[in-house]
């Protein structure tokens, strides 16, 4: 049996635990704002935070979030209280098809509590979520935008 | 005009009523019950729901793959009919669609005469959509101007709209008081449009209306559906081109916990001979996804790989060398004598350009949704046209009549015309029909990249010829490629006197429409021809692109979407994207810019693009500029988007893109080996414009891409002397650098 959080609210599970944390996300506990996009961690559109890390889900497996505390894109804003980083992405008109941005929004949050003052080879290096739509140059515009309303700068 | 009044008030009556249609009963997951399924309702004409509360929703009959036209299209109904667009509420219509006369099958609703346009691809839902849309919300607006008058007891002309509400000097009616009234009225005459001058939406940056619903992850893609009692399938397909199951054992995959059934799937058309819709394989059907996976993992299969055994691509470059030496030609378009003003001139250039095949790599991959009972077809899917699923099902499912489906689509995670196909769904139909429950099929990347239908593998091969004063005289353009769909008559075709364009076909992957098709390898290969033959001149590689129009004027274009190609409008972009470029100024050592323009589909693009080539050969995009003049812009936010995203998904394509195969199969069969561009690869620095002109639009989806890979490609070749004739970039420079 394996325990955890998700979004603050215990969950325990009892099937396979080889079974990677996506498919619990999506098929079990129906938080369907977590995408499947490659199944080998190199797009990031099932990007999540384990213990506040932004972590691939899709190659996590249940055994390895024992005691761990999962946040989704559903635990970190909603309509009423947006996250900066998805007033951002909004504010910057970023999304076109909008599938992996739910993974860009998970990623870039984690990555902005280790670099608050993001460079764009900060960026370059360190953010590697694929956008199929090649909405980069937005995505890049709202990591900036969001960083200085973190830092309450706007 | 006589009968107008009774058959358009007929009509509106008419569409109000086949519009109830029930919602199926698609069942969210805890915690998000208080999702609503979205089919609107309407209450006034195809279009417009507006409630007691004045909300004014306006629904969209085009599926949204990304292109933004859940925004765009709901903008020009919302011009006309005089609301403040930020309140506007947007949600996709059900598929309005009526039995095709005559036919098994069925199409478009109309509405005015005209096909209602439900389908994203081609860059049409624009074009198609720009006076239609405009005329619904004139009429919705006349008749609530009118309900106001009776009610008022006051003459129509006494009354002026404002942002939803009907104003009669201090008196204010909101459009919600009188929508029932509203869609009731006989109007007496076809309502006038605005001129574009008076236009107050149209024209103006909208943020997508579904921004915030991508931001917090709400379930709006077909992958995220699900229908009550739902079980998951995976298929193993055969992963040899054209293969098929010889023999499968599935004894140890129906022993993995979770799983139900295996079920046999037969390719789609029977006959190998013909492109597959469906490919041959066995699907294991399960309570989750995982369970699916692991069951198809368990699955023994034997496959005959025969047909294509032999294929990898040596063998296929060997084929495009045999093309061009002595395949069939088929002339596409000839004007003057090549021949013998090829061999007067002054200077020549033979060269060829190559391009491998590119998978469409949609960020969600195929899914479809379907339940088949006994008296009904339920579907949700991710496809970009409705009509087509219905179409393709009934061919497979014979027995159902064309009342007896009903067809959702949600928001696409990208198409890119891979969603035209009407596989994922119909796999999830054949799996139903076996297991008696509805079935969702998901299909993984390696499914993905190993089953596409690509956009085509090409080669270009030119001659051309310049007189003394560099102009070019004589060009022969001879594309040799996979699929039978060519753009020989594009930019420069009817700027040169003397011209032949030819082709060579052989097909071996299954293609299909990719972003722009044919006119993205086209583009490539015409305009890398031009910038080379600018340098062969001598001449600025920009001036020369417009003294080629100067000298010409308008050409012949007859493409798709285009009769002609405008001079002015051509070098007015050119001159736009240069200008944001800085093109002349002096850039630093190891720097150059490239210039490419195009006309895809009707529109007018151009790029320019500066970049940094390293002594070791590293590549460094450092600015694109990017045009396009697709006639009336209806959200420039919007279009703006198009341009910077068709951009990069150029350099994407070009810097790192390319399908293998080996033995028969595709072998890049996800992330890891199909390389697609990151953050990284793209520029800091990007400028996009588009024109402001009062011509009938064309879509954006597709323009921008077709000038980009050229663009850069020049770009490279003004930095170091390389030029790119093949297609990926990939460590070229590098090798080239070290020689």
């Amino acid at each position: 049996m394996v325990k955890f959080t998700i979004n603050g609210k215990s969950h325990t599970f009892n099937g396979d635990e080889e079974m990677p944390l996506l498919w619990y996300l999506r098929d079990e506990a129906k938080l369907t704002g977590t995408k499947f996009g490659c199944g080998i961690a190199q797009c990031g559109a099932c990007t999540v935070h384990v213990n506040g890390q932004a972590q691939r889900s899709c190659v996590l497996p249940m055994m390895a979030v024992e005691g761990e505390e999962i946040t989704t894109i559903e635990g970190i804003g909603d309509e009423n209280r947006l996250h900066a980083v998805q007033k951002a992405w909004i504010d910057e008109d970023v999304s076109q098809c909008g599938y992996c941005q739910t993974g860009q929004i998970m990623a870039v949050v984690s990555f902005l509590k280790d670099y608050p003052n993001p460079t764009d080879q900060d960026i370059d290096e360190n953010h590697t979520n694929l956008c199929r739509c090649a909405s980069y140059m937005r995505i890049r515009r709202a990591i900036h935008r969001a960083a200085r309303y973190i830092r309450g700068e706007m | 005009m006589e009968n107008f009044n009774r058959r358009r008030f007929l009509k509106v009556s008419a569409a109000a009523g086949a519009l109830v249609i029930s919602a199926p009963a698609i069942s969210f997951a805890q915690g998000m019950s208080k999702e609503r399924y979205r089919n609107l309702d309407t209450n006034l004409g195809f279009y417009l729901k507006i409630d007691g509360n004045n909300k004014i929703t306006i629904g969209y009959s085009v599926p949204d793959d990304g292109t933004g036209v859940s925004t765009a299209l709901p903008m020009l109904v919302a011009e006309e009919l005089d609301v403040d667009f930020k309140t506007v509420h947007v949600e996709k219509l059900p598929p309005l669609y009526k039995k095709a006369e005559g036919e098994n099958g069925y199409e478009d609703q109309t509405y005015k005469g005209q096909p209602i346009h439900q389908s994203t691809g081609g860059s049409q839902a624009i074009r198609r959509s720009y006076i239609m849309l405009r005329q619904a919300g004139a009429e919705a607006r006349a008749r609530l101007v009118m309900a106001a008058a009776q009610k008022l007891g006051v003459s129509e002309s006494d009354l002026s709209t404002e942002n939803g509400f009907v104003v009669h000097g201090s008196n204010r009616l909101s459009y919600g008081s009188l929508v029932d009234a509203a869609a009731k009225v006989t109007l007496n005459s076809e309502p006038k449009l605005k001129d574009y001058a008076d236009y107050k939406i149209i024209g103006t940056d909208q943020p997508q209306k579904a921004a915030l619903d991508i931001a917090l992850g709400k379930p709006i893609y077909c992958m995220d559906m699900e229908l009550p009692g739902m079980l998951n399938a995976v298929i193993a397909r055969c992963p040899y081109i054209d293969g098929v199951v010889k023999s499968y054992d599935d004894t140890k995959a129906l022993k993995v916990p979770g799983v139900r059934k295996v079920v046999r799937i037969h390719r789609i058309p029977e006959d190998r001979s013909q492109q597959k819709i469906i490919s041959d394989g066995v699907a294991v059907i399960a309570d989750n996804h995982w369970a699916a996976l692991k069951g198809r993992d368990a699955l023994e299969i034997e496959w005959d790989d025969s047909k294509w055994a032999h294929a990898d691509d040596a063998w296929l470059n060997s084929e495009f060398d045999r093309m061009v030496k002595n395949g069939k030609r088929e002339i596409k378009i000839e004007h003057g004598d090549f021949d013998a003003a090829y061999a007067k001139a002054d200077k020549k250039l033979e060269v060829a350009y190559e391009q491998p095949y590119w998978a469409h790599a949609t960020m969600e991959t195929p899914c479809g949704i379907a339940d088949v009972t006994k008296d009904k077809i339920t579907v949700i899917a991710g496809n970009q046209t409705a009509v087509r699923v219905m179409n393709d099902l009934m061919q497979v499912f014979p027995g159902y009549r064309h009342d007896q489906f009903d067809v959702t689509l949600m928001r696409l995670g990208s198409g890119f015309g891979r969603k035209f196909i009407v596989d994922a769904v119909t796999e999830a139909a054949l799996c139903s029909k076996a297991v008696g429950k509805p079935v969702k099929v998901i299909w993984t990347r390696e499914d993905d990249l190993e089953q596409d239908f690509y956009n085509p593998k090409g080669r270009h091969v030119f001659r051309g010829g310049l007189d003394k004063n560099g102009k070019i005289i004589a060009a022969n353009y001879l594309h040799c490629s996979t699929d039978n769909d060519f753009a020989t008559h594009a930019f420069p075709a009817h700027n040169i006197p003397n011209y032949r364009g030819e082709v060579v076909h052989k097909q071996v992957l299954p293609s299909g429409p990719w972003r722009g098709p044919t006119e993205n390898v086209a583009g490539y290969a015409m305009q890398s021809f031009v910038d080379e033959m600018a340098h062969l001149a001598g001449q600025d590689p920009l001036e020369y692109r417009i003294n080629m129009f100067r000298e010409t004027g308008d050409t012949p274009h007859p493409g798709f979407s285009s009769d002609f190609i405008r001079a002015d409008r051509f070098i007015n972009i050119l001159q736009i994207a240069a200008k944001n470029a800085g093109w002349g100024k002096k850039l630093p050592k190891g720097h150059g810019m490239g210039v490419a323009s195009f006309m895809t589909f009707g529109g007018y693009a151009a790029a320019v693009v500066e970049v940094k080539v390293d002594d070791d050969g590293t590549l460094t995009i450092i600015k694109a500029s990017g045009a396009c003049d697709p006639g009336v812009v209806i959200n420039p936010l919007g279009c703006k988007g198009q341009i910077e995203g068709g951009t990069l998904d150029g350099f994407s394509a070009a810097l790192g893109q390319e399908i293998k195969i080996d033995g028969g199969r595709v072998i890049t069969n996800n992330f890891d080996t199909y390389h697609m561009a990151r953050i990284a690869q793209a520029p800091t620095q990007f400028d996009a414009e588009v024109a402001k002109n009062n011509i009938e639009p064309r879509g954006m989806g597709e323009m921008a891409l077709p000038a980009a890979i050229p663009a850069l490609c020049n770009a490279i070749y003004a930095a170091c002397g390389v030029r790119i004739r093949k297609l990926p970039i990939a460590d070229q420079l590098k090798t080239a650098m070290r020689s």
